[in-house]
């Protein structure tokens, strides 16, 4: 391979690791470089564990060397959302409150990791808990490695920007309104929010207990399912965390999609969409075509309201979780941190409750949407903003306020189903900046999006540009 | 009488979704009720009224049937 080791594949490195024509602390070693070169323009990390990757790149190197091969990800580094809790490990969640704060306990996805033999390379970069501004940060915002004075999206910037720049192959980021998935179109890389419930919870600092998931993403289809298969399941720990069985996902890739059905929405969903962006999802969806999958008309009915109950749910949770810091410690938050709490005030219970009961309408209408397609197609967004235009909040130039998301992404997070995001071309520029395609699939379906996007891979070479950073 | 800042804002939110994205009306019943907010406070509660005020009527005027009930979780078929 003529490629720098830092874009090696998963599924390339995995192998090589096996059969001991690679050393984990060689790859390890090759990452941390990558992380010194690059993360002072990227501002990816905030946290780099090297001497503790480099301790378990040894371990992983002599377990491997015994014979005791743990499965695909043993001796392949990974990084986490930086509200994601490590024991033993600096957890800032990207705000002033909690700069200092060491967990005395592991999450659940980076135990499950720990355990597979994946090597932690540390922290990265955030919107203040999930929903801060995108300029400010505790450490200044993470940048899009495509063109640095853009950003990489939120709120799980730092992870798709790490992704994308080769400072790890693997990370792990939330969504509750779109913070993988916006990430992963922003930086050209792929973003996975499963089903809810798929992915436990536990050890992730809440923003909303409704619409919060946790998710991988990685510069392929594939190596995001290898990172599922070891990230999902039942958990003691999170009530919410599904008993569904966990199919092969490895398996789930092959097979074609010679008659699959993919959903296209007829309406509302391309609506704000850029010209230049339509015209790449639907040659997206052609290529599809070509390899045998159908297209089929479908719509939401109230699509439309999705936004409006999202905003309520999110901001009435997020002000009960962040309740005590608003109170005592408002002066340390995020503008627009402040903003999103305040917003709670001025909602009663009765909004709350039609919101819940929006999302059982939408849920409904999702399912009969299924019943036409095995997948449905949503466009991303479009490309990167510049930092300068990022949301800030009320303090924004010209005083700004913040706008709604788009309601392509956050419709998943609404009804629970999953979430797939992965690259589908660049805008003309300049700069060239990544254009992403969504599939969503029935919950618990995860195979079908892993089939159509890794047949997609197959095909094109999205997935294998690399920015110049 | 004082009362909470909670209270307060859920009363305006309720009777008044609309008067309340109006400058100064916030103040006039934060005063009115004992109820002291910093100029910065006012400015930012004053904006995410505004900002949001399309949104919060879209919900409040969406007719849902009585039948329906909030998910727990996921629904599947």
């Amino acid at each position: 391979m003529a490629e720098e080791i830092y874009f090696w594949a998963v599924s390339e490195l995995a192998p090589l690791l096996k059969a001991r024509k690679i050393s984990p602390v060689e790859v390890v070693r090759a990452y941390l470089h990558r992380i010194e070169a690059v993360n002072p323009k990227v501002n990816a990390y905030l946290t780099v564990t090297g001497e503790l990757a480099l301790r378990q790149a040894k371990v992983a190197e002599q377990e491997i060397v015994r014979g005791r091969y743990r499965g695909t990800l043993h001796g392949v580094p990974y990084a986490v959302k930086d509200l994601i809790a490590t024991k033993g490990i600096l957890t800032t969640n990207g705000s002033r409150v909690t700069e200092e704060w060491v967990p005395n306990y592991e999450s659940t996805v980076t135990s499950r990791l720990n355990q597979a033999g994946a090597i932690l390379l540390g922290k990265l970069n955030l919107l203040e808990f999930a929903m801060g501004s995108g300029q400010v940060g505790l450490k200044g915002p993470a940048r899009n490695p495509w063109d640095l004075a853009h950003s990489p999206s939120g709120s799980s910037s730092g992870s798709g920007a790490s992704v994308a720049a080769g400072m790890t192959p693997l990370s792990i980021g939330t969504d509750t309104g779109g913070s993988i998935r916006g990430p992963a179109k922003s930086c050209g890389v792929v973003g996975l929010k499963p089903t809810y419930g798929r992915v436990s919870r536990y050890g992730v600092t809440a923003l909303s207990w409704t619409l919060d998931h946790v998710g991988p993403m990685a510069r392929s289809v594939a190596d995001v399912a290898s990172m599922l298969q070891v990230m999902a399941g039942a958990d003691v720990a999170d009530g919410t965390a599904s008993r569904e069985a966990v199919p092969d996902y490895d398996k789930a890739l092959r097979g074609g999609i010679k008659g699959l059905r993919i959903g296209v929405p007829t309406e509302y969903f391309f609506d704000r969409v850029q010209p230049e962006v339509e015209a790449a999802l639907r040659l997206a969806l052609n290529r599809l075509k070509e390899l045998g999958a159908v297209l089929v008309d479908v719509r939401v009915p109230h699509a439309g309201i999705c936004g409006a109950a999202s905003a309520v749910i999110l901001s009435s949770e997020a002000s009960s979780v962040h309740e005590k810091k608003w109170k005592q410690q408002a002066e340390l938050l995020d503008q627009l941190v402040k903003e999103r709490l305040e917003a709670a005030s001025f909602h009663t219970a009765l909004d709350y409750i039609k919101a819940l009961r929006v999302r059982t309408v939408l849920m409904e209408e999702v399912g009969q949407l299924f019943e036409r397609c095995d997948v449905w197609m949503l466009p991303a967004g479009n490309p990167a903003p510049r930092l300068e235009e990022e949301i800030v909040g009320t303090d924004g130039p010209g005083g700004r306020v913040s706008a709604p998301r788009p309601d392509t992404l956050n419709i998943a997070n609404v009804t629970g189903i999953p979430a797939l995001v992965l690259p589908c071309g660049f805008t003309a520029g300049p700069p060239a900046l990544p254009i992403g395609i969504q599939f969503c699939g029935r919950a618990f379906d995860e195979p079908t999006l892993f089939r159509v996007g890794h047949a997609y891979q197959m095909v094109t070479d999205w997935h294998l540009r690399r920015p110049v950073v | 009488m004082s009362v909470s800042r909670r209270k307060l804002f859920g009363a305006v939110a309720l009777v008044a979704p609309v008067q309340a994205a109006e400058p100064g009306a916030i103040a006039a019943v934060a005063e009115a009720h004992g109820v002291s907010l910093s100029p910065e406070r006012l400015r930012v509660i004053e904006r995410v009224l505004a900002s949001r005020k399309a949104q919060r009527e879209t919900l409040r005027l969406f007719e849902i049937g009585e039948s329906v009930e909030p998910t727990q979780g996921i629904r599947r078929k």
